[in-house]
C-alpha cells in the first residue's frame, strides 16, 4: 500500500542540503516558468537522481532542466525531490547496478529511502541510437532485459511491446518491419517506459582534414575513414599542440568518458564502446548508408564476420526446433596470428547466454537461442528456442541488436569466464602479443599503449581492413584520448589536440565563431539520442501507467527548448514520441502525437490515479478499468474475479502492470465491485484515444 | 444505453441469411487464422439502393473449447450506412450456458460508429463456464442512405478479442493480420469518381489514382476508383468504365 500520510512532516525533517537544493530549484524555475501553481495535494514525493558532467546526459543540459520540472510536477501534487551530487561511478551503481531493483521499502517516503541502499524514481539521461539499427535498443526495452543483463532499469514489463518488437526486429521486410514498429511505438505511447523530452538538432566540428566520417554511423563503420592528406599539411596546427608532428598517419579521437571494465559482452560508456567496435566486429551488421545521416530508408544487413547469410534447417527431435546455421569468414586472424574460427563464435555466444557471465547482451538473446553448437571450423548451428524460428531473422537480429564482440576461445577458453572483474585482462586493452595484460583482438584496430584514463594508442590490422573491404586509406594509427571536461575537451577540438571528440558541447554562439575557421567543419547533425525522463516502475505509484502520463503532460517542452538547450549546442530540438525511435528514422510512427505540456490534463491523469486509491472517491476515479489501461473492456472481468475477497495490499503487482479491481474503494474486492464495471464497460479514462 | 440481449434462437436464421449472401458475394482476403472477420468482407452490390437493409456478421474461425468472451468496437461511413441493430451471434448463448451476457453497443449514427459491442459468460467463482468455436459474434444491420463506399472496420486500438477466461485468444491489437474487416459499395460498377454516371471522368479519374505502374497516379490507390476492387488501378478497371459507359442511377 502507498503510504501518504505525514509527508509534509518528513518533508520538514529532510537535510538542510536537500532543503537548500529544492529552494534553489524552486528558485530558478520560478524565474523561467513564472506561473501559478494549480491546487493539488502534494502526497507524492519522487526523488530525480542525475550525475555531473561529462557523465550520461552530458548533451542535454539537464541541470538546467530539472527546476523547470519541479516547479511544474508540485502543480500535479509531486514533490520533486532532486540528488545531483553522485559521480558517475556512483550514479551508475544507483541506476544499474546494485541499487537499480530498488531492494529497500521505499514507497515514496524519503524517511525510509537511503540512498546506496535504495533505488531511484526519476532520472534524466540520453540514449544513443542509430538511425536505422536500434543498436542498443532491445536489451533496454525488452521486459526481461532488466540489469544486470540489459539496460531494462525501468522494469518496463509490457509484453505486448516485447512481442511488437520482436516481430519488428526479426524481419528484413522494410514495410513488415515498419508496421510493427508502429504498433509497438503507439504501445510505448500508451503505456511510457519513459517520457521523451526531445531530439537534438546538434552542432559540432571537427578536423577539416578528417574524411569519411559520419557522426551517426560512428565508429561502427570506419571503412572509409581518411585523413586528406593535402589539407591536413595546410591546416594541421604546429601550436598551441604541434598536431603536424603527429603526422597524418594518425587520427586523434577524444571520449568524454572513463573506461570502466573492457568487457566484450557489456559496455557502460561509449569510450567502452569504442574500445570495442576498433578492436572487434560482429557477425553481420546493417550497411554504413544505413546508419549514416541522412538514413537510406532501407535495410541492408552486411555478413561481416559471417561469410554469408544463415540457412535454416529443423533437428529431427519431436520438438523439431529451428536452427540458423551460419558460415564464417575463414582467412580472418586474431591479434596473435591465431585463426579467428567457428569455436570462437560458439564460444562468445554461448557466455552470452550463460547468465553467470552476466553479459549485457543476455537479455537480446536468451528468448531466442537456446545453444550455439559448431559444426566445422568454419560453421556455427546457432540452436533456436522452442517456438523460435525463420520468422525471426538471425542475421537481421544480430545486425539490429547490440554489438556483440567475439572473445578469443584460444586465450580464455574453454571454461566460461564468471568473475570478469578480477581478470588481468579486464584493466589492459593491450593484448598479451602485444606485451600488455589483455585479450587478442579481431578488429580493425589492435592496442598497441595504454594510460589509465589518458589515452589508449591503436594500429591498424592491414589484414582485417583488406579482408572486409575496406578503405586502404584507414589511418595506421588511432589515439583515443579521455578528456572529461567538456570545456577542455572542446578546446582540445579547436586546437585539433584531437580530430574528432565526444559530445562537443559548447553554447551555440561558440560553434558560430568557429564558422570560417580552415582547420574545421562546422556542422549540424541530427543527433541519435533520445533524452527522456526515465521513470522507475518498481516505484507502486510510478507503475500506474495514468501517473507516468501525467507526468508526460507536466514537461514544459517549450520552455526547455527555447531557453534551455542553446545553451548546450542545439540548434533545433524536435519534440519526443517515443525513446527509441528518432523522427528521422524510416521506421518514425507517421501519424503517432506527441505529448503536449498540458497541466490540466496532467492534473486529470493524476488523478485517475488518486481516486483509485482507499478511501478516495471512487466516482472520479478510473471505475471498471482493473488494469489501468485506459478502456475498460473484457480483459478487466478475469481481474476482479482472481481477486475477489482479496483486500488491495494483496492484489499482485508487478512493475507497470499493477491492478485494482476495488472499485468502491473499500479497500477489499468484493461482488458490488463488478456492478462498477458493467455500468463502465467501453468507457475511456480519462480522454477517447490511446492516450 | 440500448442494451439488449437476442437469444441465438432469434439469431441462426439471420447467420443462414448471411452466410447465404456471401456465398454469392464471394469471400476473399481471409485474415490469418483464427481469426475474427466481417462476412461478407466485401459487398459490391449497386442494387443495394438507399432504403434497403445491409446484415453482416462477425464470425470467429478459432475450433478450441476454451471461449469465455468476445468483444469489438465497429466504425462505418455514416454517409452510406446507418447503423440500426445488433443482435447476438451463436458463439455465447444462453442455450450453450444461462449465464451467457450480451450486450450490444450504441450506434453513433453522426460518427460513424458501433461501441463497445461484448459477451460472456457471467460468473465470480472459477472455473469459467467456456465454449467452443467457430461461431458467429454478432450480427450487425444496417440500412443503406447513401450512394457510395464504405469501409467497415473493426477498432484495432480498442482490439477485437476472443478471450479464454484468463487472455485472449485472439487480439486484434496485438495480431492485426488476424482480423478481417469489411468493405460495402453500391456504386454503379465503373463509377469511379461517385457522381452517379459512368462517363469521361471516371477515366480521369482511374488514371489520375492510376496504381502501381505509369503514368505514376498522383493520388495514389484509392479502393473507391478501383473498379474491379483487385488491388490495382489499371487498364483493367478503364476497361471496365467503358463497358458499363453510359450507365446512370
Amino acid at each position: 500500500m502507498i503510504v501518504r500520510k505525514s509527508v509534509l512532516t518528513r518533508l520538514m525533517c529532510r537535510s538542510t542540503a536537500l532543503i537548500s537544493l529544492l529552494l534553489v530549484g524552486v528558485f530558478a524555475a520560478g524565474l523561467i516558468a513564472p506561473i501559478a501553481p494549480v491546487k493539488a495535494p502534494t502526497d507524492v514525493i519522487l526523488w530525480l537522481v542525475s550525475t555531473n558532467d561529462p557523465g550520461p546526459g552530458y548533451y542535454g543540459g539537464y541541470h538546467d532542466i530539472v527546476p523547470l520540472l519541479q516547479t511544474e510536477f508540485e502543480k500535479i501534487g509531486i514533490d520533486l525531490r532532486w540528488e545531483n551530487s553522485y559521480d558517475a561511478f556512483t550514479w551508475e551503481d544507483v541506476v544499474w547496478d546494485i541499487t537499480w531493483d530498488r531492494n529497500g521499502t521505499y514507497d515514496g517516503d524519503p524517511s525510509s529511502h537511503t540512498y546506496g541502499e535504495d533505488g531511484w524514481d526519476l532520472a534524466l539521461f540520453e540514449w544513443w541510437e542509430n538511425p536505422t539499427s536500434y543498436i542498443w535498443g532491445d536489451e533496454l526495452v525488452y521486459s526481461w532485459g532488466t540489469p544486470p543483463t540489459g539496460w531494462n532499469i525501468m522494469s518496463w514489463n509490457d509484453t505486448k511491446a516485447d512481442y511488437f518488437w520482436q516481430m519488428a526486429a526479426t524481419t528484413l521486410d522494410t514495410t513488415t518491419h515498419n508496421k510493427w514498429m508502429w504498433k509497438w511505438q503507439e504501445e510505448a505511447m500508451h503505456n511510457p517506459p519513459t517520457i521523451p523530452i526531445y531530439y537534438a538538432e546538434q552542432m559540432t566540428a571537427r578536423a577539416s582534414y578528417l574524411d569519411g566520417w559520419d557522426d551517426v554511423a560512428w565508429l561502427y563503420d570506419l571503412s572509409q575513414l581518411d585523413i586528406n592528406e593535402t589539407k591536413f599539411n595546410e591546416v594541421a596546427p604546429t601550436t598551441p599542440y604541434d598536431r603536424k608532428s603527429v603526422g597524418s598517419d594518425t587520427v586523434i579521437w577524444a571520449a568524454a568518458e572513463p573506461v570502466w571494465v573492457m568487457y566484450p559482452l557489456g559496455t557502460l560508456t561509449y569510450s567502452e564502446e569504442t574500445l570495442n567496435v576498433l578492436k572487434g566486429g560482429m557477425l553481420y551488421r546493417t550497411s554504413r548508408e544505413n546508419m549514416a545521416f541522412p538514413p537510406s530508408g532501407d535495410f541492408t544487413v552486411i555478413p561481416t564476420l559471417a561469410a554469408d547469410f544463415p540457412s535454416w534447417y529443423q533437428l529431427p527431435d519431436p520438438d523439431g526446433r529451428w536452427v540458423a546455421r551460419v558460415p564464417i569468414r575463414s582467412g580472418i586472424t586474431w591479434s596473435d596470428g591465431v585463426e579467428f574460427n567457428a569455436t570462437d563464435v560458439a564460444y562468445s555466444y554461448n557466455s552470452v547466454l550463460n547468465p553467470a557471465c552476466k553479459s549485457q547482451a543476455y537479455g537480446d538473446y536468451s528468448f531466442l537461442l537456446d545453444t550455439v553448437q559448431v559444426v566445422d571450423r568454419y560453421t556455427v548451428d546457432f540452436i533456436y528456442a522452442l517456438g523460435m524460428g525463420p520468422d525471426y531473422d538471425f542475421a537481421g537480429y544480430q545486425a539490429h541488436g547490440w554489438a556483440l564482440s567475439m572473445l578469443p576461445w584460444h586465450q580464455i577458453g574453454p571454461d566460461y569466464v564468471t568473475n570478469w572483474k578480477s581478470q588481468p585482462y579486464n584493466f589492459d586493452p593491450v593484448p598479451v602479443s602485444r606485451g600488455g595484460d589483455g585479450l587478442e583482438v579481431l578488429g580493425p584496430y589492435v592496442p598497441t599503449a595504454f594510460t589509465s584514463e589518458v589515452a589508449v594508442e591503436f594500429e591498424k590490422r592491414t589484414e582485417y581492413v583488406d579482408a572486409l573491404g575496406w578503405s586502404d586509406t584507414i589511418p595506421n594509427r588511432f589515439i583515443m584520448k579521455f578528456i572529461p571536461t567538456a570545456e577542455t575537451r572542446f578546446i582540445a577540438l579547436q586546437n585539433l589536440e584531437a580530430d574528432f571528440i565526444e559530445y562537443p558541447t559548447a553554447p551555440l554562439a561558440d560553434w558560430q565563431n568557429m564558422q570560417g575557421w580552415a582547420t574545421h567543419r562546422v556542422y549540424s547533425y541530427f543527433y541519435p539520442a533520445a533524452h527522456s525522463l526515465w521513470i522507475q516502475h518498481t516505484n507502486t505509484i510510478l507503475s500506474n501507467r495514468y501517473v507516468r502520463l501525467a507526468l508526460a503532460y507536466a514537461i514544459p517542452y517549450d520552455t526547455i527548448f527555447n531557453n534551455i538547450l542553446p545553451g548546450w549546442g542545439v540548434l533545433n530540438a524536435y519534440r519526443g514520441k517515443t525513446m527509441m525511435v528518432l523522427p528521422n528514422h524510416e521506421s518514425f510512427h507517421p501519424t503517432l502525437g506527441n505529448y503536449e505540456y498540458n497541466i490540466t490534463k496532467a492534473q486529470q491523469y493524476m488523478d485517475m490515479w488518486r481516486n483509485s486509491q482507499v478511501g478516495a472517491t471512487p466516482s472520479l476515479g478510473p471505475l471498471g478499468d482493473h488494469d489501468f489501461s485506459g478502456f475498460v473492456e473484457m480483459p478487466d472481468y478475469p481481474i476482479w474475479v482472481n481477486n475477489l475477497g482479496k483486500y488491495t495490499y494483496e492484489f499482485p503487482w508487478w512493475p507497470s502492470n499493477n491492478i485494482d479491481p476495488d472499485n468502491d474503494n473499500s479497500g477489499r474486492a468484493l461482488l458490488p465491485d463488478i456492478t462498477y464495471w458493467g455500468m463502465h464497460v467501453g468507457d475511456r479514462y480519462p480522454y477517447s484515444g490511446a492516450w | 444505453m440500448d442494451k439488449k440481449g437476442i437469444s441465438s434462437t432469434t439469431a441462426l436464421p439471420l447467420f443462414v441469411l448471411t452466410l447465404l449472401t456471401a456465398s454469392l458475394i464471394g469471400v476473399s482476403a481471409v485474415p490469418i487464422s483464427p481469426y475474427i472477420m466481417i462476412v461478407p468482407e466485401k459487398t459490391l452490390d449497386p442494387t443495394l439502393t438507399p432504403g434497403n437493409t445491409y446484415i453482416v456478421s462477425i464470425y470467429t474461425d478459432y475450433t478450441g473449447s476454451d471461449i469465455w468472451s468476445w468483444q469489438f468496437e465497429l466504425t462505418f461511413n455514416p454517409a452510406v450506412l446507418q447503423g440500426v441493430t445488433v443482435t447476438n451471434g451463436d458463439l455465447i448463448t444462453t442455450i450453450k450456458d444461462p449465464s451467457a451476457v450480451f450486450v450490444s453497443g450504441t450506434f453513433d449514427n453522426t460518427l460513424g460508429q458501433l461501441s463497445l459491442t461484448y459477451a460472456f459468460f457471467d460468473y465470480s467463482t472459477p472455473p469459467a463456464p467456456t465454449t467452443s468455436g467457430p461461431g458467429t459474434l454478432a450480427y450487425v444491420e444496417f440500412t443503406v442512405i447513401g450512394y457510395g463506399s464504405t469501409d467497415l472496420t473493426l477498432v484495432e486500438e480498442s482490439g477485437p478479442k476472443l478471450m479464454d477466461p484468463v487472455v485472449p485468444i485472439i487480439d486484434g491489437y496485438m495480431d492485426p493480420d488476424n482480423i478481417g474487416h469489411g468493405y460495402f459499395k453500391n456504386k454503379l460498377t465503373g463509377d469511379a469518381d461517385g457522381d452517379g454516371t459512368v462517363n469521361v471522368f471516371d477515366i480521369l479519374k482511374v488514371k489520375y489514382h492510376w496504381y502501381p505502374g505509369p503514368p505514376a497516379g498522383a493520388g495514389g490507390y484509392d479502393r473507391d476508383v478501383d473498379c474491379d476492387d483487385d488491388g490495382s488501378i489499371n487498364v483493367f478497371d478503364i476497361l471496365i468504365v467503358k463497358a458499363n459507359w453510359g450507365d446512370s442511377v
